[in-house]
């Protein structure tokens, strides 16, 4: 019925002995009717605006008389809104924001990245002059894929395509520790905490602390300078390498956790405002009389932006503000409940502790609980690969004067 | 050899689908006879089909095909030569 629509259609009644007869004839001339239906003697049809000219004849022919019910389509709507021109400026205005904002960027997105942050990328992009409101035109592809594949060492395959007004960056990273891959690059490796060597596992390097031995943090574990000797035990050559060990460090962490007696809570009063707001980039057009009468409360925006396809996406947005009031109610806690809440807290720091490979040992926290709050502190005794990389520190003329001893 | 059956009896007869008793879509009809609200007679290629029902309404038509809606109550077919 959309075609139909565009083209126009007319509902019409035909009366008269031959109307039976007409539908044949038009039929026949490739002139088709739709909803057909008799009553009261008349006969009810459907038919395309154009092609009631070329019924005249048929209607001779068969005398039936014709009468138009309604009309219906966009040509009709056209003849019957042609004399307000306002409008057709502002339906050809509209068409011209939307063409000229086409040829802006007015969303970038960032595909396929987890190491480096939607906010770094796009930070990158806005220091080489690509940031939403640019003309789409002067975007190179080919030389942007080069500009961060040479600025993000962890992004092996990128891609930028401009889609309508969005900006698509597709990337791939190497989650592999670029470190360990890369040949030339040269690394000690140290203590990133206090603590004794619980177990060490070591592939290259030379280990220089055993199990048992006590570390400060940045004491170095593992030389990446690895000494060749003869049988006299002689140094003969001596080569750096990346170092590369699984190390482990019981240390102890520092645990506190203060918990007031008095809190207070909101407490919804199901009263609601809303304000309508359009904004277009950054400037936001609100109802300025509007004026919130609530004391205490959540603002929560719900907008929309104005976009004709998945990529033209426009920098016009359109919703509310709502107003959620709410009061706020003084409560305190028991000492059972301060005890439950600061034991909760810890168990919780404990199962995220071991979510990031940390086991677990022991610990001594302790729970006080005085007249305004409760406490709970003490030490959390854990084993954890707690290691960093450095640089060595390489001296050339000593080291080849070793050498060639 | 069945294709060829089939093209052949596409060409000669017509060929009535009914959709419950709600619709009825005949192919290679030629033209209508009667047309009241109860009963809609076609002539089709090798028959007259009359289709006795209430509020019986022409959907549409086209060259070749017909489909009337409403509630259907019978079909009968009186084969003409």
């Amino acid at each position: 019925m959309k075609s139909g629509y565009i083209q126009g259609i007319i509902f019409i009644e035909i009366t008269g002995l031959g109307a039976k007869r007409f539908i044949n004839i038009c039929h026949h001339h490739n002139i088709y009717l739709k909803k057909i239906s008799m009553e009261n003697n008349s006969l009810k049809a459907v038919m395309k605006a154009g092609d009631l000219l070329k019924c005249r004849e048929i209607i001779r022919a068969t005398g039936v008389k014709l009468k138009i019910l309604k009309k219906d389509g966009l040509p009709f709507w056209y003849f019957k809104h042609r004399k307000r021109y306002i409008f057709a400026i502002g339906v050809a205005a509209f068409l011209g924001i939307v063409v000229f904002l086409s040829n802006f960027i007015w969303k970038i997105k960032v595909n396929g990245n987890l190491y480096y942050s939607d906010e770094t990328i796009i930070e990158f992009l806005y220091d080489n002059n690509i940031a939403v409101g640019v003309q789409a035109g002067i975007i190179n592809e080919s030389k942007l894929e080069e500009l961060i594949r040479a600025e993000f060492d962890r992004i092996i395959w990128v891609s930028v395509s401009v889609n309508g007004t969005k900006l698509s960056i597709d990337v791939k990273e190497n989650n592999t520790n670029p470190i360990m891959d890369e040949q030339d690059v040269v690394n000690d490796i140290i203590a990133a905490c206090d603590g004794v060597i619980e177990s060490i596992t070591v592939r290259t390097g030379t280990p220089i602390v055993s199990v048992g031995d006590e570390v400060k943090k940045g004491d170095v574990l593992v030389m990446s300078k690895v000494e060749c000797t003869n049988e006299s035990m002689e140094v003969i050559k001596t080569v750096y390498t990346n170092a590369d060990a699984d190390i482990m460090i019981n240390t102890s962490i520092e645990y506190e956790d203060v918990l007031n007696r008095n809190y207070q809570i909101k407490e919804y009063t199901g009263r609601i405002e809303e304000n309508r707001f359009t904004r277009i980039a950054d400037k936001i057009i609100e109802n300025k009389s509007f004026k919130c009468s609530f004391d205490t409360y959540d603002t929560i925006v719900d907008y929309k932006q104005i976009a004709t396809d998945r990529n033209f996406i426009y920098p016009i947005y359109y919703g509310y503000i709502y107003y959620r009031e709410y009061r706020l109610i003084d409560q305190s806690y028991s000492d059972d409940e301060i005890k439950a809440v600061l034991e909760e807290n810890l168990t919780n720091y404990l199962n995220k502790l071991q979510e990031n490979s940390i086991q677990i040992n022991n610990n001594s926290v302790k729970i006080e609980i005085s007249g305004y709050s409760g406490k709970a502190y003490g030490m959390i005794n854990t084993t954890q690969p707690a290691i960093d990389y450095q640089e060595p520190i390489i001296i050339e003329e000593i080291e080849e004067t070793e050498g060639t001893e | 050899m069945g294709l060829q059956i089939l093209n052949e009896f596409r060409e000669n007869y017509s060929i009535i689908t009914l959709h419950g008793n709600k619709e009825i879509y005949i192919e290679n009809f030629i033209s209508i006879i009667e047309l009241t609200l109860n009963m809609v007679k076609i002539k089709a290629k090798k028959e007259i089909i009359t289709i006795s029902g209430d509020k019986l309404i022409i959907e549409y038509l086209s060259k070749d095909d017909i489909k009337i809606s409403g509630r259907i109550n019978t079909v009968e077919l009186l084969e003409v030569e």
